[in-house]
Parts: structure tokens; C-alpha cells; sequence
């Protein structure tokens, strides 16, 4: 497609699939919104931020391959902002599945703070990469490259995963199942098939499987009291 | 075996559209005590949506690989998702006429004959197996399709587009809440098979599951008002009036509540819905209770419109009717509450 390699034409088939299923479920979710519970509030945010990170995704995966001039120093910058943005994602589920485990919301905002040191852990390497490369970089033929480094970016997701698991586990079981064949077929896929995009997508399809089991099911337990 | 880059997005995109469709009918959600025949329906749409994406997948991981043991695995894989699509079509067709009339004698009434065509051309594609009458694969790992494939492929076209042109003739004749919201699900499923038709990839199996968990998620949001059984507003959506998440209630002026006992219950929303414009405002309060809501406030219309829907019951349903008017300096969320005893 255009410029595009297959994969990374992949990456953008499946980032627009994610922008399109996140809009549906905006869309079809209003009347839980007007519930005004700290769980709805915190999915709409959910939403918008994955809509928000399939954008970025989609427009690094146009500018790799573009013969766009200063396309590097946009590069790291769409990079950066995305590597902050992903961070937020597994914060705000740990965040949903905790307040359905202990329905209480004001420990939702007793614990926001402290759960942000990830995201601040990610601004850090974020901005200690722009001046030494520890994270990505693009060489001297203008290919943007993964540093060995890289997985580095990924500690705060995997404490916040390990967290929701520990709540999820505690709300239902099956809901944990779901979110570890979803880990399961990233890294499977990433393995065998390539390096295609599919974050934005998998965490898409999460929160379908979250609202189905959790809210959902809170919702009909309200109606029933 | 190497799969080749073009098919690698395909096999990503359809193993995307399955574990999509898998969570949709995996996780445990409120069982549909109510309509198990709605739910059966969906149930079995989201089956071939998956056959669907698992028959494309396979098709794409295979293609392009030498050898007749790889080329028969194609064909039978790109048969099975065509057996799919075809019955999904169709599926489809009744589960919007199923959604809208909720009635099974009227499918087997009007839909019968809808399936004849299917027939011959699910039994085409098995002869194609033998025959090639539909399409081919050829030894340079081309498909070739003749002009009967176009058939089966306009057919589905036929079938999706007349689901639609019903929701469309439904939506225009009834002012109740749309059953639908349909273009949040029709764009992905036009979107993924224009990326089908235009391009080497596979994206149409995704854009159907995108449209089934959306097509989910809308009776979700509208369980919220939607009386089961009855088709019209419940009382969810009356609380909505008066609390003012719902717009229109400044609309009301009158309203007249029917009730009906015992078995006169479940006749009653036929009665209603026999002697009363289709676009009326009715809700479903409780047990045998419905209450319609009206522009005018003037008594005579309300004893008119009330004793034509006593008579239209005499012998067959007991029911008794209670008129109300709206104040002139009574809000109109004040005025349903009285109304509705909400």
C-alpha cells in the first residue's frame, strides 16, 4: 500500500481496525457513562487513550518507510509520545479491575498517585534516550532501530499486567484467562509472524472482553437491587 | 513452510477477527432468559464468523506454497469460509427481521424460499471441489473464479443490502428507539471488504467481527430501554424522562395506562400495538402495566383513543385504562412520575 511494506501495511490495517472497534464501543457505551460510576469514567478515558495511541502507531508506521525529509526527528518524537501513552493503558485497567474488586472509589484516587511512578519511570528513559539512544534510535541510513535496550520500556506495563492479574483473578476468573491468551497470541504472533502491529488491537479487544464480564455483569446486578 | 509477507498480513488479520469473535462468545454474559431464539441466532452468526476468519486464515497461510497437498488444503479452506459467508448472509437476513418482528412464524413464513438460492450454491461449492464451477486454483497459485462465483457473490450482496433496507423501512414506519444503530456496524464490514476487493489482503473476516461485537454492544446500550418481550420502552427509559437523561419529555402532555391481569398481560402489547400508530410513545411500566404517552391534553382525545383500545380487547383480554393530563404549571418529569408512578 503507498510507500508501505507489507508489515507495516499490516500495522496500519490493524490500527484502523482498533480506531474503528474503539469508536463503536464509545459509541454504544453512552448510557453507561451517564451511570457515573469511577469504573465508567475510567473505561471512556480507556477509550480515547487507545484511539489516541492507535493514531501515533499508525502515523510511525507511515513516516518508517516515508521518503518524508526530517522523518527522524519526527520519528522520535511520535516514539516517544507513544512509549509514554502505552504506559498509561495497563495503569488505567489496574486501575478499573482494582475498583471492581473493592468498589471503593476513593481508594481508586488514594492509589492513582503512586501507581503514576511508572509513567513517570517512562518519561524518564524516554527523555535519557533523546540524548544517548538507550531505547530507539534512527541510523545513519535513516532506519529507525530497536536498541538492545529497548525492553526497558516495558517494566511499568508488566507491573501494572502482574497487578490487574492479582484483581482480575479476585473478580473473575475467566476474565483473567482471556487477558493471558490475549499475552499469549502478542507474543506468539510477534514470534512466528513478524513484527506487525497489533497492541493497539489486542488492548481493543480487552476492553471488549472487560466490559462483557465486569461491567456488564454490574450493570444487571444495579438493575436487579 | 514460509508464508510470504502478503499472506502474513492476512493470517494476522483473520487470527485477530477469531479471538475477537472467541471472547464474544466465551465470556459469560446475562444469559437472554427473555428471547433464547435471538440469542441462538447471534450465537450461531458469531460461529461462522469464525469459521469464517479460521477457513481465510488457513487459505492465506497455505497460499502460494507448491505442491497439490497445499493447493487442496486451499481449496478446501477457501470452500469452507465461502460455506461461511454464504450462511452468515443469510443469517443475518433473519436475525434483523427476528430482531424488529420477533416473530419465528413470520420467518418461516417469508424466508423460506430466501433459502433456495442458498441451497444451490452451497451445493455448487461442494461440486466445485471436484469441478472447479466456481473457481480454481491454478498451478502458478492463482485463483481463477467463472462467472457463476459472481452469482454467489451478488447473492450475498443481495442478502446483506435487503437486511439493511429492512432496518431502513422499520426505522422510517416506527419511532421506537432503533433496534439498531447501524452504522457503527455496517462501516467496518464495507471497509474491510473494500480492503478485500482492492488490495491482496484479507480484511473482510475482521470487519465482520468488528460489526458483530458492535452490533453486540448496541442492544447492550439499548437493554438499557428496551423492553424484552414487549418491543416497546421499559421503564428504564421513563426514569430516563424524568431524570432527564433522556430528551422529549417536554414533548407529553397526556397519557393513558392500561393494565392488564394474569394472562391478559401478555396480549395486551398486541392489542396495543394493533389499534394505536406504530409511531406512538409506549412503555412497558411493569407486570401488566403500559402506559402511552401523547402530545394532547385534552381528555376527549385521551377517552377516545382509551375506550378504542377497550373495545378492540372486549372477549378476549380484561383490562382497565386511567387518563391522565398534564398541569399547566406542572413540569413534564413531575407529570410522568404521576402518570407512570415512577
Amino acid at each position: 500500500m503507498l510507500w508501505l511494506s507489507n508489515i507495516n501495511t499490516g500495522s496500519v490495517i490493524m490500527d484502523i481496525a482498533a480506531f474503528f472497534l474503539l469508536i463503536g464501543m464509545m459509541v454504544n457505551t453512552r448510557l453507561y457513562r451517564q451511570r457515573g460510576r469511577i469504573d465508567d469514567r475510567i473505561y471512556f478515558y480507556l477509550l480515547v487513550l487507545n484511539m489516541v495511541v492507535a493514531v501515533f502507531d499508525t502515523a510511525i508506521y507511515f513516516l518508517d518507510e516515508s521518503p518524508v525529509q526530517g522523518k527522524s526527528l519526527m520519528l522520535l518524537g511520535l516514539e516517544s509520545v507513544f512509549s509514554i501513552l502505552i504506559t498509561l493503558l495497563p495503569l488505567l485497567i489496574s486501575l478499573v479491575l482494582d475498583y471492581q474488586w473493592h468498589r471503593q472509589e476513593d481508594r481508586v484516587f488514594r492509589l492513582w498517585k503512586p501507581m503514576m511512578v511508572g509513567v513517570v519511570y517512562s518519561v524518564v528513559i524516554v527523555v535519557i534516550n533523546w540524548g544517548t539512544g538507550l531505547l530507539y534510535y534512527t541510523d545513519a541510513r535513516g532506519v529507525y532501530t530497536y536498541a538492545p535496550a529497548y525492553p526497558l520500556v516495558y517494566v511499568p506495563t508488566v507491573i501494572y499486567t502482574i497487578y490487574s492479574l492479582i484483581c482480575g483473578w479476585n473478580i473473575n476468573k475467566r476474565l483473567i484467562a482471556a487477558y493471558l491468551i490475549l499475552i499469549a497470541a502478542r507474543l506468539f504472533l510477534r514470534a512466528f509472524l513478524g513484527d506487525m502491529s497489533s497492541t493497539t488491537f489486542l488492548y481493543a479487544v480487552f476492553l471488549v472482553y472487560l466490559h462483557l464480564q465486569t461491567m456488564n455483569e454490574a450493570f444487571y446486578e444495579e438493575e436487579a437491587q | 513452510m514460509i508464508i510470504a509477507e502478503n499472506s502474513l498480513v492476512s493470517v494476522y488479520s483473520d487470527s485477530m477477527a477469531f479471538l475477537l469473535i472467541l471472547g464474544l462468545t466465551i465470556i459469560p454474559r446475562k444469559r437472554d432468559a427473555v428471547d433464547g431464539t435471538r440469542e441462538r441466532m447471534f450465537f450461531a452468526m458469531c460461529l461462522l464468523s469464525m469459521i469464517n476468519a479460521l477457513g481465510s486464515c488457513v487459505a492465506y497461510a497455505v497460499h502460494g506454497q507448491s505442491g497439490s497437498f497445499f493447493m487442496s488444503i486451499e481449496l478446501a479452506a477457501k470452500t469452507v469460509l465461502e460455506v461461511a459467508l454464504l450462511l452468515m448472509t443469510y443469517q443475518w437476513l433473519m436475525y434483523v427481521d427476528y430482531m424488529l418482528y420477533r416473530s419465528r412464524d413470520q420467518l418461516a413464513r417469508r424466508y423460506k424460499y430466501f433459502f433456495l438460492p442458498i441451497l444451490i450454491l452451497l451445493v455448487l461449492l461442494l461440486v466445485n471441489l471436484f469441478t472447479g464451477v466456481l473457481f480454481t486454483i491454478q498451478p502458478d497459485m492463482s485463483y481463477r473464479s467463472t462467472w457463476v462465483y459472481y452469482v454467489l457473490m451478488a447473492v450475498e450482496y443481495i442478502y446483506f443490502a435487503l437486511a439493511f433496507g429492512i432496518i431502513y423501512q422499520y426505522s422510517a414506519k416506527h419511532k421506537h428507539n432503533q433496534v439498531f444503530r447501524i452504522t457503527p456496524i455496517i462501516i467496518p464490514v464495507i471497509l474491510g471488504t473494500l480492503v478485500n476487493i482492492l488490495t491482496d489482503y484479507s480484511a473482510s473476516p475482521l470487519g465482520f467481527a468488528i460489526g458483530l461485537v458492535l452490533l453486540y454492544f448496541s442492544f447492550i446500550d439499548s437493554f438499557r430501554y428496551d423492553d424484552e418481550k414487549s418491543g416497546y420502552y421499559n421503564r428504564s427509559y421513563l426514569v430516563g424522562l424524568v431524570e432527564g437523561n433522556e430528551k422529549g419529555a417536554d414533548a407529553f402532555c397526556g397519557a393513558i395506562c392500561f393494565e392488564a391481569s394474569g394472562d391478559g398481560a401478555k396480549e395486551l402489547p398486541e392489542i396495543l400495538r394493533s389499534e394505536l400508530p406504530a409511531k406512538s410513545t409506549i412503555a412497558h411500566i411493569d407486570g401488566g402495566r403500559y402506559i402511552l404517552l401523547t402530545r394532547s391534553r385534552r381528555m376527549s382525545d385521551l377517552g377516545f383513543i382509551a375506550d378504542m383500545v377497550e373495545d378492540a380487547a372486549e372477549g378476549k383480554v380484561s383490562i382497565s385504562t386511567q387518563c391522565f393530563t398534564r398541569g399547566k404549571d406542572q413540569s413534564a418529569a413531575a407529570f410522568i412520575k404521576e402518570a407512570a408512578g415512577v
